[in-house]
């Protein structure tokens, strides 16, 4: 029996790291990892293609608002995209197009979708199990997005809707909504895709509103061919370009987090964009925030509002309450009958799922941990999960500019994370000092007072369940990068194998000493 | 060429008279000068110097241990009585390999001792970690303001606000051959300011000043180079001994977090002794406190020994202020 029991540990498969998912962090890390001649290792996807939230998300008029020559890695940049804001399937191409110039296929392992992972304190590595066996890795890469599980609210009576109940970032491409009454419920980003998208083709769309957002116009058209014929044979001025997207997003940054006020201002441009589309000053009135722009992500759109006057469109300016047979009530109490409900109600983002299948040293789950607010040490590294580093972990989100810009800062520190293992040499590991992940936070929770999303008078999903915000990043990249450049071994707690012959008690040892 | 000698020569800074003077020589053939001081049969304490530095260095820390202990200083090799070598010798391994030649020639066969460095003296320390002679004749260690890596990013003698900014200035420092003139009170002033804190007195910045003027340019430039390559952190982590660290906390030349830093990598760190408002020269800012350091690790680890405890890693409790 025990025989067998070695025998598996032998046949378990073991690798450097393990990258879980394959979205744009997890596929960022592959690269960073190749090229600092690390081969040792996997990526491991629960579903069947990389491409991460931009495979998953493939609804109607799904495209990226941030500009894809500051939405792509600096390491692969595309001269051929063809629109200043490029539609989903670009996006996904361009990833798979990533996957394959940098010889990633082989590391992928599809269909594995990651059950636990368990922190080995004697072996000091991740015992993993995945949908597809389980294998053993020094370090793991946790880059499962704050935008991949789809959060649906408890509506009562969904269960019984006779109809199609869909997330947006679970499209049903074979479900023909045309001529079908549809309910969207909410009005995120995803939401305010959709509506314009559909809205020709379906018989009547009721849109849920809780909270409206804040619409902005947007500067989308396509790229001519000249441009890109110059991005193609002067990389320099696809260089420029991204230099310039880029800094104009570094300088409106302390408005967002320092000087809220000053958003006022893009806030009449915002209802100038609204007013040219609805003529109704009741239907303005309920579209318009009673919060600082900036508080929830601002959202951008030319069809938005035009969709919204169309006679198919009614806007009920309230949550989704009950469902009863094929009618839908609304909190303030109007009623919709529908033959499909799209949910448009975004992610699990300040819960990130996959912390609940982390078991670290403690014995305890990450999500147990982090059952008061996620932290974690310059966004990567959690108290108590020794080489286990979250790529878009805890205040790392931007409120506007590409967040490529923070994975790739965080590959550095990856990347370094990875050296120090390397000089340190050995079975060792490296395990973030709760001193030093406390002082991390409280240093970002002390600037978070200021910022927009504190103090703008809403409720997003920037904010955890305790009022917290432990997603966003109260500063520019480029103060995010300088401060992920390197792992400060201080920082961290050296893990050695423990001895064989020791006993497990903590035997006497010098005492502490600090002398002042 | 009139030169005074690189050193004060009267008060608490001038370095004492050595019992006896060995010339010992290393692995690759180079000389080094070594002194003993201090009564035979007494626990003994070797120490190895810093960059542009002496044996004159450790003249106040051997005059408060001499009395008791049996101290045993060398000059690092180029550096004061040991002679230079060719270019290519100045490296981690040389430090390496000229401390364990040092330990084997002046100590008894079997004889045990509490090490202790200052500076690139600590990286000496450091680089030996492996050496079966230090792992057998070490009982302990001491390490004195200095850092395993990153050095020129870490310095802020040029404060510049970005690491590469810092990392090319400090480099240049650290390469250049340049001079350092006679000791004038600029020479004087820039010295206090890169290395010592604002206390330093004048005794001690003068002698500071004498010793590192002393140093030839081509030695320091040598191991400047050496310095600003540095990555020893994979060896603190295998300095299986007890050891305990000293720091200033207005050390430029090698900041504090540097203390940290070995503090979390060393397997049996004994504790980080925080020196408030010192510079990078502790040991002749407050000779006493390292000194007594040093004398509670030969309490600790020399004189009562612990065979049991050798070569089992104990758990380590561990603070830093």
């Amino acid at each position: 029996m025990a025989e067998r029991e070695r025998e598996r540990q032998r046949a378990r498969e073991h690798v450097r790291v393990a990258v879980i998912g394959s979205g744009f962090g997890g596929l960022g890390a592959a690269v960073r990892l190749r090229r600092e001649g690390i081969t040792d290792f996997v990526v491991l996807e629960r579903a069947d293609a990389v491409g991460g939230t931009w495979r998953d998300n493939s609804y109607p008029g799904c495209a990226c608002d941030v500009p894809s020559h500051l939405y792509s890695f600096s390491f692969a940049p595309n001269p051929e995209w063809p629109r200043n804001f490029s539609g989903q399937a670009h996006i996904r191409a361009y990833l798979e197009r990533v996957t394959d110039t940098f010889g990633l296929r082989p590391h992928l392992r599809l269909r594995s979708e990651v059950r636990g992972l368990r922190w080995d304190a004697q072996a000091l590595r991740w015992e993993i199990e995945t949908a597809r066996g389980a294998l053993t890795a020094d370090v793991v890469v946790s880059a499962t997005g704050p935008l991949s599980d789809p959060k649906l609210p408890d509506v009562p009576g969904l269960d019984a809707f006779p109809g199609k109940v869909f997330h947006s970032a679970r499209w049903d491409h074979d479900y023909d909504l045309r001529g079908k009454r549809v309910a969207m419920i909410g009005t995120g980003a995803s939401a305010i895709q959709i509506v314009p998208a559909i809205q020709p083709d379906v018989g009547r769309l009721t849109v849920f509103q809780r909270t409206p957002p804040w619409v902005m116009p947007r500067a989308d058209r396509r790229i001519t061919g000249v441009e890109r014929w110059l991005h193609t044979r002067i990389p320099a001025t696809r260089a420029l370009r991204r230099q310039v997207l880029w800094g104009i997003r570094e300088l409106q940054v302390s408005a967002f987090t320092k000087r809220p006020k000053e958003l006022g201002l893009i806030e009449s441009l915002a209802a100038a964009h609204m007013r040219k589309a609805i003529k109704d000053p009741e239907m303005r009135a309920r579209l318009t925030p009673d919060y600082r722009i900036g508080c929830k992500r601002i959202l951008l759109s030319n069809s938005w509002y035009p969709a919204l006057a169309r006679p198919n469109v009614d806007l009920v300016s309230s949550g989704l309450k009950e469902v009863r047979g094929s009618t839908l009530v609304a909190s303030d109490g109007t009623e919709t009958e529908a033959d499909a409900i799209i949910f448009g109600t975004g992610f699990h983002v300040t819960d990130m799922p996959i912390a609940q299948r982390v078991t670290g040293a403690y014995g305890t789950t990450l999500a147990e941990e982090w059952k008061d607010g996620m932290e974690a040490l310059r966004g990567a590294t959690a108290a108590g999960f020794p080489n286990f580093l979250t790529i878009i972990g805890p205040n790392t989100g931007l409120g506007n500019s590409s967040m490529i810009l923070i994975i790739e800062s965080q590959l550095n520190y990856l990347a370094d994370f990875l050296r120090q293992l390397d000089v340190l040499g050995g079975r060792i590991a490296l395990s973030a000092r709760p001193e030093a992940v406390q002082g991390w936070t409280r240093m970002i929770q002390r600037r978070m007072e200021r910022t927009v999303w504190n103090t703008g008078g809403c409720d997003s999903w920037y904010l955890d369940a305790n009022g917290r915000n432990t997603t966003a990043w109260p500063g520019t990249t480029a103060e995010f990068r300088r401060v992920t450049r390197q792992v400060d071994l201080a920082e961290y707690e050296v893990l050695r194998p423990p001895d064989p012959g020791a006993t497990p008690v903590r035997s006497v040892t010098a005492p502490a000493e600090v002398t002042a | 060429m009139n030169r005074r000698p690189g050193h004060v020569t009267s008060g608490p800074y001038a370095p004492p008279v050595p019992r006896t003077t060995t010339t010992v020589t290393s692995a690759d053939g180079s000389r080094l000068y070594a002194e003993t001081h201090g009564p035979d049969g007494a626990p003994a304490v070797v120490l190895a110097h810093g960059w542009t530095c002496s044996t004159a260095f450790w003249a106040p820390v051997v005059r408060d241990l001499a009395a008791d202990h049996r101290v045993v200083v060398y000059d690092q090799r180029g550096h004061g009585r040991s002679p230079a070598v060719a270019a290519d010798a100045y490296t981690t391994r040389a430090l390496a390999d000229d401390l364990v030649a040092v330990l084997e020639a002046t100590l008894t066969a079997g004889e045990r001792v509490v090490v202790g460095g200052h500076s690139m003296g600590g990286m000496t320390i450091m680089a030996a970690a492996e050496r079966p002679e230090l792992r057998e004749r070490a009982a302990a260690a001491l390490l004195c303001s200095t850092g395993s890596a990153q050095l020129a990013a870490e310095s802020r003698v040029f404060p510049l606000r970005t690491p590469q900014g810092r990392r090319r200035a400090h480099r240049l420092m650290l390469h250049s051959r340049a001079p350092l003139g006679p000791v004038s009170p600029v020479a004087k002033w820039a010295l206090r300011y890169a290395t010592m804190g604002p206390g330093a007195s004048a005794d001690q910045i003068e002698a500071c000043a004498r010793i590192v003027h002393a140093c030839p340019t081509g030695v320091r430039s040598h191991w400047g180079r050496m310095l600003a390559a540095l990555e020893l952190t994979g060896s603190v982590a295998r300095l299986e001994l007890p050891t305990a660290i000293v720091a200033g906390t207005a050390d430029r030349l090698t900041p504090f977090v540097h203390a940290r830093r070995l503090g979390a990598v060393l397997p049996d760190c004994r504790g980080i002794t925080e020196l408030p408002g010192l510079g990078h020269m502790t040991p002749i800012e407050d000779p006493g406190a390292v000194a007594g350091r040093l004398r509670e690790l030969v309490r600790d680890h020399l004189t009562t020994r612990a065979p049991a405890s050798r070569g089992k890693r104990q758990p380590k409790e561990k603070k830093s202020a």
